[in-house]
């Protein structure tokens, strides 16, 4: 029989989680690089590049001292890639049951592994940190050979130095020299590993099976009580499930502040952008709001306590337009003030018909 | 005329075209208390999915007095309030909020059923939780909240999937004297239990489901005395 034959094979562990996590990972950046999030990333790297064009050559210095903000945005840039491609361990809360006998192997084999791997990953990912902050540094007049390869060179060092650290702490010493993993720190390292890439994946994207925070938000207590279940119950329920779950509003909050940030930017560019900007942000909060209705259909009680799936779905729509509309006149009126009448018109009329006729 | 209660009739439903109960016909009347009994995968869960709505069956007509499920979904459902087995509950309202919802879903006043809801709170020892999130929540609390919003609701029938399920000895003792009260004033109450003994003391009937088919309906005296058991040794009817 098949499952007599399946065994597992303690040497190739680690590969067998490692392989794993890649096609978890694979999953949920399909998951994340969908189609709006890349039209979201496409913008954002525009705005990025027009920035980078209008302040070109500029010294930019801090306080009229050394420290310029072409330096803080490399050096920022290169702290990111530091805190990435840590040591790996895959360990699981149920190791510390079954694997309790193989600890000669853990120490020997599988924890090596983790290290090696993260080693491996250590050059490419911070290679790519390094080239992405080079026109940062360029502006800042580090513009030498030696400079830019001593960075480099730093960078890799306090990384491979960082993940030596983390993996020395897996362990401790017994009396007699032996190392045995130190299964508290091991476990919490792996557990902080986990919501590392759970946090990573929420930013800008509802993926499925993700744990997701509920806030009550009591500040709103006096608000929804104006707002009874006994007139439209679906509109009731749809507002407070998209006011209190975190994968939800947050995101859109998110979205919304970036846009927010960016419409000023826009000053000197064709009307079309900040058009384009607000009609991106109602497609985008729409689409990101969408999977939390999902959510809540399959709570037993919505087709239980509601018929017809389709009242429920034009609960949901209102209710999400009632949230999104303040969002988006704050932004209208940026670009009519900011930038031009005609334009905040233009995207407040393009702007209202999407979030009307886009469900 | 139109039949109180819920009526099943010759009802056959099951899974991707397979038939876990098959041709099942009964009647909850108005102020009974039927019991829905069987082994593991005998069709009890399926019965009350088919019962309360969820799933469409394959064959055969529900009513609920005299609504037709397929031809009145709307007030057949409105009808009835449902304990599932294990809570389930919308984590991102609170305890207080479920139950508005529950009463505004199901057209009824809210200012009218508070009073009841408060003294249901009181009893289930859930007062002064109203603003609780359902995170904070133990099970068995989780499993009394789905108590007090359905015995909040004035329906014509009440299914309750296995009551008993993580709720303490003195939340049991309570279940059972509500679900007797509320049959006294007219509500047909539909559950399913393992616990046979327990429930002969409190239904009128038990419905033995049987590979899918219905091998018994009756009062649990003639259950027993249809299988050669005492009436005090109905818990060996599996065995």
């Amino acid at each position: 029989m098949m499952a007599d034959k399946q065994t597992i094979e303690l040497a190739k562990l680690y590969d067998q989680r490692f392989r794993r996590q890649q096609k978890s990972n694979q999953r949920y950046l399909k998951l994340l690089f969908n189609d709006h999030f890349m039209i979201f990333l496409f913008i954002a790297f525009g705005a990025a590049v027009l920035l980078y064009q209008r302040y070109d050559g500029q010294a930019l210095r801090l306080f009229h001292s050394f420290l310029s903000v072409w330096l803080l945005l490399a050096l920022l840039l290169l702290l990111v890639g530091l805190r990435l491609g840590r040591i790996m361990t895959y360990l699981e809360e149920a190791d510390r049951v079954f694997l309790i006998g193989a600890d000669g192997f853990l120490v020997s084999h599988y924890l090596k592994k983790a290290r090696r791997q993260a080693m491996l990953w250590l050059f490419p990912v911070q290679l790519l940190f390094f080239l992405a902050a080079c026109p940062f540094f360029w502006q800042a007049g580090v513009r030498s050979t030696w400079q830019l390869l001593l960075i480099l060179f730093l960078q890799l060092s306090v990384k491979a130095f960082s993940i030596e650290q983390s993996y020395r702490r897996l362990f401790h010493q017994s009396s007699n020299g032996a190392l045995t993993v130190n299964w508290s720190i091991a476990q919490q390292q792996a557990a902080e590993q986990r919501n590392r890439r759970d946090r990573f994946f929420s930013l800008f994207a509802q993926v499925p099976q993700q744990v997701a925070a509920v806030k009550r938000r009591a500040y709103l207590d006096l608000l929804l009580e104006e707002l009874p279940f006994s007139k439209a119950p679906e509109q009731q329920l749809a507002l407070r499930i998209l006011l209190r779950y975190e994968g939800g509003l947050t995101l859109v909050l998110r979205q919304w502040l970036l846009v927010l940030f960016l419409l000023p930017l826009l000053e000197k560019q064709a009307a079309y952008w900040p058009i384009a900007f607000l009609l991106a942000f109602c497609y985008l909060a729409k689409r990101q709001l969408w999977p939390v209705f999902h959510r809540a259909e399959a709570i037993l009680w919505s087709p239980l306590l509601f018929v017809s799936q389709k009242k429920r779905r034009m609960a949901f729509h209102q209710a999400m337009n009632w949230l999104l509309f303040p969002l988006f006149v704050v932004l209208v009126l940026e670009t009519a003030v900011l930038i031009s009448l005609p334009a905040g018109v233009a995207g407040g009329i393009l702007g209202l018909l999407m979030l009307q006729v886009f469900r | 005329m139109k039949t109180m209660g819920l009526q099943i009739d010759n009802l056959t439903a099951g899974y991707a075209g397979q038939a876990v109960v098959n041709n099942l016909t009964f009647t909850v009347s108005t102020g009974q208390i039927v019991a829905l009994i069987g082994l593991n995968g005998a069709g009890k869960s399926t019965t009350l999915k088919q019962v309360i709505g969820l799933r469409q069956p394959q064959a055969g007509r529900l009513s609920l007095d005299g609504h037709d499920l397929e031809k009145e979904p709307a007030a057949y459902k409105a009808a009835l309030a449902y304990i599932p087995e294990q809570p389930v509950l919308y984590d991102e309202l609170t305890l207080a909020e479920h139950l508005h919802l529950m009463l505004a879903a199901h057209g009824q006043d809210d200012g009218a059923h508070w009073q009841r809801v408060t003294s249901l709170l009181t009893v289930f020892r859930l007062n002064g939780k109203e603003h609780w999130l359902p995170i904070h929540f133990s099970k068995g609390m989780k499993q009394k909240v789905m108590l007090v919003a359905a015995f909040s609701l004035d329906t014509s029938l009440l299914v309750i999937d296995e009551p008993f399920l993580g709720l303490d000895v003195l939340a049991q003792k309570q279940l059972i004297t509500l679900m007797k009260e509320r049959a006294k004033e007219g509500t047909a109450v539909l559950l399913t239990t393992h616990l046979l003994q327990q429930a002969a003391a409190y239904v009128d009937d038990f419905a033995l489901l049987e590979d899918g088919q219905l091998s018994f309906f009756g009062k649990p005296s003639e259950l027993a005395a249809d299988r050669g058991l005492s009436e005090n040794d109905l818990d060996a009817l599996f065995s």
